[in-house]
C-alpha cells in the first residue's frame, strides 16, 4: 500500500490496526470489569421486625414485578391491621437536589423529607390537601388553657426496631425537637413537655400558641424510635427508625436511597415493597431514565419537553400544587423603592398573566397574595386583591411619583432555585423597560445571594419563599425581627398584628387577623407576588397513587406500580 | 532514580502543608457562612449560633486550623457538614469513582490517541490526516455535557444498548467514560503528530532506513520513543486534571465522583470536604509529576546518566 509516508505493506498496516482495536478492546473490557467501587460507607441494616400475623406474599422483586391483585379494602386509618397480600413491585424515583441527613431534626434540606417523611410519623398529620392538622400518632388533642396543649396518643404503635411507642417515647422526641437547631423555629414557643400518663402527653407553650398543632405536623418533626435516639447523631445522619409506612433499608449519601415496605405499619397497607431514590442532577439525564425505562418517577422535567412528554402514550406529566410562592420582595429602605408610587407602577407594569401562560407555559400558576389560594378561606384567591396590568397607568404613578429614574437601573437579584426564573426575570425586566424604569438583573450563587440581601445591597429579590404557614412566613419576610431582615421592613404596628395573631387561639378570628395583616402588605405593595410553584413531575403510566404534599415532597404510601 | 524518586517523595510534606494553610485562608477568608446555608429556611439566630458552636467555628482561626493538623496526622479529615459522614470514608468512595472513569477515558484516549497520532505524522497530508484534523477539531471544541447528552439519548433512550445514568454496573461507566475521552484524545492526537513530525526529520532515522530496518520498526522503536517526550508531559498534565474529577459529566451522568462532590461542597460550604479534595488534588498532581520525571529518565538516557553524575 503506497498512501502512508512509509510504504508500509498490507500485512504491516493490517497488524497496526489489529493492535490498535485490540488495546481497545482489552482497555474497554477492563473498565467494564473494574471492581466495584470502594466499601460502601458503614451504616447498620434495619433489624427486622418479629413476623406478624399474615405476612405478605408478594415475591420481593428487585425490577418492576408484575402486580399481584390490589388489596379489595384499604383498612380504614384508624385500624391497626398488618399489611394484607399487597402487590408488590419497586418504584424507581429520582431526587434533582442530594439529601444530606437521615436526621429530620437536624440540618435538613427539602430534598430529605421526600425520603424521611415516608419513613417517620409525626404527631400530628397535616392532610395533603389544605395541611389541616388531623390524627397521626396523636389520636386527638384539645386545649386545656390558653397555653396548655393535651395529646392522646396512639396506642400499639411500635417503631421499626421493636420498641413500643408511648408517651414516654414522644416526650423524648420532643425534648430533642426543642434543643435541636432545625427544628427549633417550630419549638421556640414551647415551654416543656410532661408525660401525664402513658398514652398522654402535655405541651405548655410560653404564650398562647395556635401553630403548635400544625407545627407538630411538619416533617422536620419526625418521632424517631428512642433507642435510635441513644445512638447519637451521627448515628442518625445516615440511619432511620420510624413507625411510618416504610423502613431505610439503605442510605448512600447523596447517592441513592432504598425504602422497603415497612410490615408492622399501624395505618393501610403500603402496595409496593421498595422505593428506591436516585439523585440525578442533570435534567436531561432524568428525561432519559424515564424515556428509556430505567425511572418510573421523575422530578422537574426540562421545562421545553414537558409539551412532548405529555402526548407520550407510555409517559404522564403531573402539576402538582405546592404551597410555595414566587413573588418580588423590596428592599424598604432603599430611598426609590420605599416610595409606594414606585412600587405600584412595578406592580401594574407587568404583564403577569403572560408571564405564568408563556415564560413559564403554565408550569406555575399565577399568584394574587403570598398565601396560596386555599389558605385563609380561600383569600389567596381573592379577585378583588388581583393586581391589574395597566402599562399606561403605571407610566402615569411614576411620573406622579416624582422620582427620577433616568440613568439608576433597579438591582435585580433573582432565586434561580423556581422554573423559568432567568426568562422571568428576563421578560420583567423587559415589561418594566417600556414604562421607563431600568433594570439590570445580578446571577450571584445562593450564598453571595444571602450576603447581598443581607447587606440590603438590592432593590428587588423575587424570592421563593414557603408559605404553608402565615406566621412563619410573616414572620421571617417582613418582620424587622426575622434572621434575615431583607426587606428592610419597619413598621411598629405591622409588628404588633402579627405578634397579636398568633396569639389569637379561635380558627375564625385568628384567619380574620391574618387576612387583615395580608391586605396590608398587598395593598401598600409591600411586596408583588408573581407565581405560586407546581411540583411537576414526570411519570410513567405504571405508576398510580402518587401524591404530593404541599410542603413539596412525594408521599408514597398509596403508590402502586402495575406490571 | 531511587534516591531520586524517594526525595521527591520527602518533599511531598512540607508541599501538603503549605497547601492546607493556604485553602484553610482562603476558605476562612471567603464570603458565606456554612451554619445558615445549612438551616436553609429553618434558620433562627439561636439556631445558627448553636450550629456554628457544634461545628467548631467560633473558634480563632489558628485553633481551628491546629485542631484540623493534629487530626489529619491521624488520619482524621473531619466530618462532611452536610452529611456528616467522615470526610476520608466519602472521599474514598468518590475517589475511586473518579479513577473508575477517567481510568477508562484515559486508556481510550491514550490507546487510540497515539496511534492516530503517529498514523498521521508520518501519512502527513493524506487523506487521513485531513480527516483527521477535522475530527480531532470537533473532539476538542464539543462541551462534553452536550456530548454526553447526545451519547445518552442514542445508546440509551434509542437503542436501549446501554444504561443512561448512574453507576450501578459495571456497563454504567462507558457512556461516561466514551463522552470524557473525546476531548483528550483530540489534544493528544495533535500533540503526538506534532512531536512525531519534529523527530521523523531527524538524520538518525535516515541512518536507521539506511542498515535496513524495517520501517515500523523506525517509527515505533525509535522515532516514537523520543516524540514521547512532550507527550507524556502533556498526558502527565491530562491525568491530573482527569483525577480532579470532571464535575461536568459527573452531572450529567450522575456519576459519584471527586469533582461534583468538591463542587457541591463550594456551594455548600462544607468546609472539611473542600480542604480535603485540595490535599487530594495536590498529592494527585505531585504523585502524577513524579511518574512523569522518572518516566523522562527512561525514555531519554541523556538525562538519566546527567542525573547520575
Amino acid at each position: 500500500m503506497q498512501f502512508l509516508g512509509y510504504r508500509a505493506t498490507r500485512r504491516e498496516f493490517l497488524r497496526i490496526f489489529a493492535v490498535i482495536g485490540g488495546a481497545i478492546g482489552t482497555v474497554g473490557s477492563a473498565g467494564a470489569c473494574a471492581p466495584a467501587s470502594a466499601p460502601p460507607p458503614t451504616q447498620a441494616p434495619v433489624p427486622t421486625q418479629a413476623p406478624a400475623a399474615a405476612k405478605p406474599t408478594a415475591a420481593p422483586a428487585v425490577t418492576q414485578a408484575p402486580a399481584a391483585a390490589k388489596p379489595t379494602t384499604a383498612p380504614a386509618p384508624a385500624t391497626q391491621a398488618p399489611a394484607k397480600a399487597a402487590s408488590g413491585g419497586t418504584v424507581r424515583l429520582t431526587l434533582t437536589w442530594s439529601p444530606q441527613r437521615a436526621d429530620p431534626h437536624n440540618h435538613q434540606t427539602s430534598a430529605d423529607y421526600v425520603i424521611l417523611a415516608n419513613i417517620y410519623d409525626r404527631l400530628v398529620d397535616l392532610d395533603p390537601k389544605n395541611l389541616s392538622p388531623r390524627p397521626g400518632l396523636a389520636t386527638s388533642w384539645k386545649a386545656a388553657n390558653d397555653t396548655t396543649w393535651e395529646f392522646k396518643l396512639r396506642t400499639g404503635v411500635k417503631f421499626s426496631d421493636g420498641t413500643p411507642f408511648d408517651a414516654a417515647a414522644a416526650k423524648k422526641n420532643v425534648e430533642r425537637q426543642m434543643e435541636s437547631a432545625s427544628t427549633k423555629p417550630f419549638t421556640n414557643k414551647f415551654e416543656s413537655v410532661e408525660a401525664k400518663d402513658a398514652e398522654t402527653i402535655v405541651i405548655k407553650t410560653k404564650t398562647p400558641y395556635a401553630q403548635v398543632l400544625y407545627n407538630l405536623g411538619v416533617p422536620q418533626m419526625g418521632v424517631i424510635s428512642p433507642a435510635a435516639i441513644d445512638k447519637g447523631k451521627e448515628w442518625l445522619s445516615t440511619n432511620a427508625v420510624g413507625s411510618g409506612p416504610f423502613v431505610l433499608k439503605e442510605w448512600v449519601a447523596k447517592e441513592r436511597f432504598v425504602l422497603e415496605r415497612n410490615p408492622n405499619y399501624w395505618g393501610p397497607a403500603v402496595k409496593i415493597e421498595r422505593a428506591l431514590f436516585r439523585v440525578v442532577p442533570d435534567e436531561n439525564a432524568r428525561l432519559a431514565g424515564l424515556k428509556s425505562g430505567e425511572l418510573d418517577v421523575i422530578g422537574d422535567p426540562p421545562v421545553p419537553t414537558v409539551k412532548a412528554l405529555e402526548s407520550d402514550a407510555n409517559l404522564r406529566v403531573l402539576k402538582l400544587p405546592v404551597a410555595r410562592t414566587y413573588f418580588f420582595m423590596y428592599q424598604m429602605g432603599d430611598p426609590i423603592i420605599s416610595n409606594l408610587k414606585v412600587r405600584q407602577a412595578i406592580a401594574a407594569a407587568i404583564n403577569r398573566k403572560a408571564l405564568v401562560e408563556l415564560v413559564s407555559e403554565n408550569l406555575n400558576r399565577m399568584a394574587n397574595t403570598l398565601l396560596p389560594p386555599e389558605a385563609l378561606d380561600g383569600e389567596g384567591a381573592n379577585p378583588q386583591l388581583a393586581i391589574e396590568y395597566n402599562p399606561d397607568r403605571a407610566k402615569a404613578l411614576l411620573a406622579e411619583s416624582g422620582v427620577n429614574l433616568s440613568g439608576k437601573p433597579l438591582k435585580m437579584i433573582p432565586d434561580m432555585t423556581v422554573v423559568a426564573a432567568r426568562d422571568t426575570a428576563q421578560a420583567v425586566q423587559e415589561d418594566l423597560r417600556k414604562v421607563g424604569i431600568g433594570v439590570e438583573i445580578v446571577l450571584l450563587e445562593q450564598a453571595k445571594i444571602n450576603e447581598t440581601l443581607a447587606a440590603h445591597q438590592y432593590q428587588i429579590a423575587p424570592s421563593s419563599w414557603q408559605t404553608a404557614d402565615p406566621d412563619s412566613a410573616l414572620n421571617k419576610i417582613f418582620s424587622e425581627r426575622s434572621p434575615w431582615p431583607w426587606a428592610n421592613h419597619h413598621n411598629a404596628e405591622f409588628e404588633r398584628n402579627v405578634d397579636k395573631a398568633a396569639t389569637i387561639i379561635g380558627d375564625a378570628e385568628r384567619r380574620a387577623a391574618y387576612k387583615e395583616i395580608f391586605r396590608y402588605l398587598l395593598q401598600d405593595a409591600i411586596y408583588l407576588p408573581l407565581y405560586h410553584k407546581n411540583a411537576i413531575v414526570g411519570m410513567s403510566k405504571k405508576v398510580e397513587g402518587l401524591r404530593w404534599s404541599p410542603l413539596d415532597f412525594a408521599l408514597l404510601s398509596e403508590v402502586s406500580v402495575a406490571g | 532514580m531511587v534516591p531520586f524518586v524517594v526525595g521527591r517523595l520527602l518533599a511531598l510534606g512540607p508541599l501538603l502543608l503549605a497547601v492546607s494553610i493556604i485553602a484553610f485562608l482562603v476558605l476562612y477568608l471567603s464570603p458565606g457562612d456554612p451554619a445558615r446555608l445549612m438551616l436553609g429556611e429553618n434558620v433562627t439566630p439561636e439556631g445558627v449560633a448553636q450550629l456554628r458552636r457544634e461545628l467548631g467555628l467560633d473558634q480563632p482561626v489558628h485553633v481551628q486550623y491546629g485542631m484540623f493538623l493534629l487530626n489529619a496526622t491521624r488520619g482524621d479529615l473531619g466530618r462532611s457538614y452536610s452529611t456528616a459522614q467522615p470526610v476520608t470514608v466519602e472521599l474514598a468512595r468518590r475517589f475511586v469513582g473518579t479513577l473508575r472513569l477517567s481510568g477508562l477515558a484515559f486508556g481510550l484516549a491514550v490507546l487510540i490517541g497515539i496511534p492516530i497520532g503517529v498514523l498521521t505524522a508520518v501519512s502527513r497530508n493524506s487523506w487521513l490526516d485531513h480527516v483527521v484534523r477535522v475530527l480531532v477539531l470537533a473532539f476538542v471544541s464539543i462541551p462534553v455535557f452536550w456530548l454526553g447528552i447526545l451519547l445518552m439519548y442514542l445508546f440509551a433512550v434509542s437503542l436501549r444498548w446501554l444504561p443512561s445514568s448512574g453507576d450501578a454496573t459495571p456497563v454504567h461507566v462507558i457512556l461516561p467514560a466514551v463522552a470524557l475521552s473525546t476531548f483528550y484524545l483530540g489534544v493528544l492526537v495533535r500533540m503526538v503528530r506534532a512531536a512525531m513530525l519534529e523527530v521523523l526529520q531527524e538524520d538518525y532515522l535516515r541512518t536507521a532506513y539506511a542498515k535496513g530496518l524495517m520501517a515500523r520498526t523506525v517509527v515505533i522503536r525509535h522515532a516514537l520513543k523520543n516524540a514521547m517526550i512532550p507527550v507524556v508531559t502533556i498526558i502527565g498534565l491530562q491525568i491530573g486534571s482527569l483525577m480532579t474529577g470532571s464535575v461536568l459529566t459527573e452531572t450529567v451522568f450522575a456519576w459519584p465522583g471527586v469533582g461534583k462532590y468538591m463542587i457541591d461542597a463550594v456551594f455548600t460550604r462544607d468546609y472539611p470536604v473542600i480542604r480535603a479534595c485540595i490535599l487530594l488534588f495536590a498529592v494527585s498532581f505531585a504523585g502524577v509529576n513524579i511518574v512523569v520525571d522518572a518516566l523522562y529518565s527512561y525514555l531519554n538516557p541523556q538525562i538519566r546518566f546527567a542525573t547520575h553524575r
